[in-house]
């Protein structure tokens, strides 16, 4: 069994590569761009830092390493979402009618 | 009644008066107080209510009165309102709140139609789970091995059904909250089209995603009380105004005439599961596949999509009472609270290209077939697991088959397969175009029909 995912690693630098390492799930015609995909993550306890006060929220040390690793995750889909062709055009699904 | 009486067997014996609403509620009863502290699937048991409603179905059918589910007995995950409970939703913080004054209105329409409540289901903690596990009221426990998770959040009213304790349970799905439970517990289950079924009364989690819907040991049992459950209702605004689309009278039509497909490349799964799509697609005589486009950007869509409601839905609870929830949910929510919101109008509008797609998919094929869940139920507590082949977490993986579909709110009905020699079912997903709940419905009755989907009461707790 392999560690979760090494082959994500960038090489040279930090930068993780998106969802790549899951094997069949994921290795399909859409996503054949995703292996040379590479996104600078943040630094996640910046974030959390700038966010917290401007929501009232406390996030105590016991629950930091937990927000970090959610917030890398939707980091990552973000990428992946970022990539994706929406046109200007394109009307967000939940779309009001008066 | 026996635990494997199911719906339709019910009403039937209650409608001719071979049994009483009142001896099928006792029965329930009796089978709730025996098993229940093994299984973790109900959090409150309304006797009282359930029996004083059993004597009137019964004096109401004496007086030649019918009723479609005459004496059902029913329960509901315990974010439904029922009347004189606190709506918990799973959560330590809910149940605080006041009871509730009346019931949710799908509860009020089960009851109209002759079924009876018996009580609220336990769930992971405001439905942001795909174990059944709840760090207040302890797992629901799988009653096919209960060392074994029922998958989650819609835990409790799968571990009811799959125990036999009711044949006939509501869960909501938002990612896959009733999908991934039914093929952990070996169930049928209806993820109806967003828009179908009234909400009202129900605490929400992801109102753009959530749906409510049920769990039965039958195609023909789901049908029923879906049949039951329909109409518009002003109480839930999502609710599309649309007539009644009865489908129990369909079921037998089979698959006869539909377009099917396996879904492949994103949903191709491990070898486990590809043997169960195998033997799926046997059944069916399905050797068409096709590649449903940009799942994997759906997925991520639909989890940025929940992160960001889901923590909007809690902020004023994260910021007053942060430590009163699971620290799990708390932390996931916080992070909600923290995306751009620049990522979610992106998933949005993603979402409305992705339903583009998909609906000119639904122009050359009536239903798709994809798997349930990577795997068959973990062991509880388990936290990681293998998918291709790479250790990952394993909650949020649970989804992973069926969050692309929620996601664009299509209907879903998921049948329990069974292998030879496996110990534990495994669920496949037969997925239909917007308000064909009936296509969905007719290819589960199909694999039922073939004896490659069942959904038998567990051992040891079905009836000598």
């Amino acid at each position: 069994m392999r560690e979760a995912a090494p082959s994500t690693q960038c090489r040279g630098c930090d930068c993780l590569l998106v969802e790549a390492g899951y094997g069949g799930y994921f290795s399909t015609k859409g996503n054949s761009g995703l292996a040379r995909m590479a996104v600078k993550l943040p630094d996640f306890d910046q974030w959390i830092d700038a966010m917290a006060p401007v929501l009232g929220l406390n996030v105590t040390a016991e629950q930091r390493a937990g927000v970090k690793a959610n917030l890398k995750t939707a980091a990552k889909m973000a990428a992946l979402l970022d990539k994706a062709k929406v046109g200007d055009e394109i009307e967000p699904a939940p779309v009001f009618r008066a | 009644m026996k635990s494997t009486s199911g719906v339709a067997e019910i009403a039937r014996a209650v409608t001719s008066m071979e049994s009483t609403a009142h001896g099928v509620v006792m029965a329930a009863l009796g089978r709730v107080e025996a098993n229940n502290e093994r299984l973790g699937a109900f959090t409150d048991v309304l006797a009282e209510r359930a029996i004083e409603r059993a004597t009137l179905v019964d004096a109401e059918i004496q007086q030649g009165k019918r009723y479609p589910l005459a004496g059902v007995p029913f329960a509901v995950k315990n974010l439904f309102d029922v009347k004189g409970l606190p709506t918990r939703a799973g959560s330590k913080i809910n149940r605080e709140l006041p009871p509730a004054t009346a019931d949710a209105q799908l509860v009020q329409r089960l009851e109209a139609a002759g079924a009876i409540c018996l009580g609220a289901l336990n769930m992971g903690e405001y439905a942001y789970d795909f174990t059944g596990e709840n760090i207040s009221d302890g797992p629901s426990r799988n009653p096919h091995d209960l060392a074994h998770m029922t998958g989650g959040s819609s835990g409790g009213p799968a571990s009811a059904v799959a125990a036999g304790l009711v044949p006939l349970s509501l869960g909501s799905d938002t990612n896959g909250s009733i999908r991934v439970p039914a093929s952990f517990c070996g169930l049928f289950g209806l993820k109806p089209t967003y828009g179908r079924l009234s909400r009202q009364g129900t605490f929400p989690f992801v109102p753009s995603f959530d749906v409510v819907g049920p769990f039965a040991r039958s195609v023909e049992d789901l049908a029923m009380s879906y049949d039951a459950m329909q109409g518009f209702d002003e109480g839930d605004p999502a609710l599309v105004k649309r007539p009644n689309e009865p489908v129990a009278g369909r079921l037998e039509r089979g698959s006869a005439g539909l377009r099917i497909a396996v879904a492949d490349g994103y949903f191709g799964g491990d070898a486990d599961v590809r043997e169960v799509m195998d033997a799926v697609a046997k059944a069916l005589n399905v050797t068409r596949r096709v590649t449903v486009p940009d799942a994997q950007e759906a997925r991520s869509a639909a989890f940025l999509i929940t992160m960001a409601e889901g923590a909007a839905l809690h902020l004023e609870r994260l910021r007053a009472r942060p430590l009163d929830f699971d620290p799990a949910v708390s932390e996931r929510l916080m992070a909600g609270a923290m995306l751009p919101a620049a990522w979610i109008e992106k998933a949005q509008k993603f979402r409305r290209v992705y339903q583009e797609a998909l609906l000119a998919l639904f122009g050359e094929i009536d239903v798709i077939l994809a798997p349930a869940t990577p795997m068959r139920a973990p062991r509880i507590g388990q936290k990681t697991a293998v998918f291709g082949g790479v250790e990952l977490p394993l909650r949020p993986h649970l989804g992973v088959f069926t969050q692309p579909i929620s996601f664009i709110g299509l209907p879903v009905a998921t049948a329990p397969i069974w292998l030879d020699g496996q110990r534990l079912p495994l669920g496949v997903q037969a997925i239909a175009a917007p308000w064909r709940e009936d296509f969905a419905l007719r290819v589960a009755r199909q694999l039922e029909k073939t004896g490659t989907a069942r959904a038998p009461v567990a051992k040891g707790f079905a009836d000598a």
